[in-house]
């Protein structure tokens, strides 16, 4: 039963787009809450709210440094290839769209 | 850190068919102005493409974060190049903030159909992620660009 909780509560957090996001940033290194803040069009508050299911599900985790938060992905065996795959989708999808459409133009300007 | 405890390399395929002649659309991958043109949507502005599309050519691109200001540069060698068909290359992420990834291999195949071209990229990622031992990584790299290279496509 208590594995049952941790993969729903696991799940439930990989569920939501901008935890995703959160996660592919934070597998490029270690980052500071606010600078992590900067990067969502979200309020401070929600994207604390955020942060705290990944917590919750064995993510990431927190730590005062001085006056600053930081923020890193856990140690697990998961994130290593959840992170590196699904960044790596995203970006050549996001780069065939751009290429989609410039293609579509340029056949358009030869018409 | 390091957080990958798999050691067998990963690879993400991504398949799209473009509606185009597959030599339009190798031309906007190979030809640096052409290549310029594909945007990184709205999050980046490209800064500089630099690339030699031959066996042997590098290829670096400059892109800056519009919000944060961050610069993201990417670099890698091309290990075979056949026109309008396959290009091979490294591929090595890092940014100023210190990120910085272990190098990998894209794949990028162009197949014709009628007057579409299906277009088949193969990313690999060739050693488990280790933050900071990035030179066993080029150590890696080099040993398959040099199994690729002998025994490559004449």
């Amino acid at each position: 039963m208590h594995s049952e909780q941790r993969l729903d509560q696991l799940f439930h957090a990989l569920a939501d787009p901008t935890r995703r996001r959160i996660l592919e940033w934070l597998a490029r290194g270690d980052e500071p809450v606010k600078e992590l803040v900067s990067r969502f069009a979200i309020s401070q508050p929600a994207v604390t709210k955020h942060l705290n299911v990944l917590e919750d599900a064995g993510l990431i985790s927190r730590k005062k440094n001085g006056r600053e938060r930081r923020c890193r992905l856990r140690p697990l065996a998961l994130q290593g290839t959840v992170g590196w795959v699904e960044r790596c989708r995203r970006m050549w999808n996001d780069r065939f769209d751009a290429l989609d459409a410039v293609l579509a133009e340029a056949l358009e300007e030869e018409k | 850190m390091s957080n990958a405890q798999n050691t067998e390399s990963e690879a993400v395929v991504v398949r799209r068919v473009f509606r185009a002649p597959v030599a339009t659309v190798y031309r906007f991958w190979s030809d640096p102005e052409r290549a310029k043109r594909w945007s990184w949507g709205s999050e980046f502005d490209t800064v500089s493409i630099d690339l030699e599309c031959e066996t042997g050519g590098e290829w670096h691109q400059h892109i800056r974060h519009r919000t944060t200001g961050e610069n993201w540069f990417f670099d890698g060698v091309f290990v075979e190049v056949v026109p309008e068909r396959r290009l091979v290359h490294t591929f090595h992420f890092r940014s100023d903030r210190g990120k910085d990834e272990p190098p990998s291999l894209v794949t990028i195949e162009f197949l014709p159909q009628d007057r579409s071209t299906e277009v088949v990229l193969t990313h690999t990622r060739l050693t488990p992620e280790k933050r900071g031992e990035t030179d066993a990584g080029w150590k890696d790299i080099f040993e398959v660009l040099e199994g690729l290279v002998t025994t490559g496509a004449a």
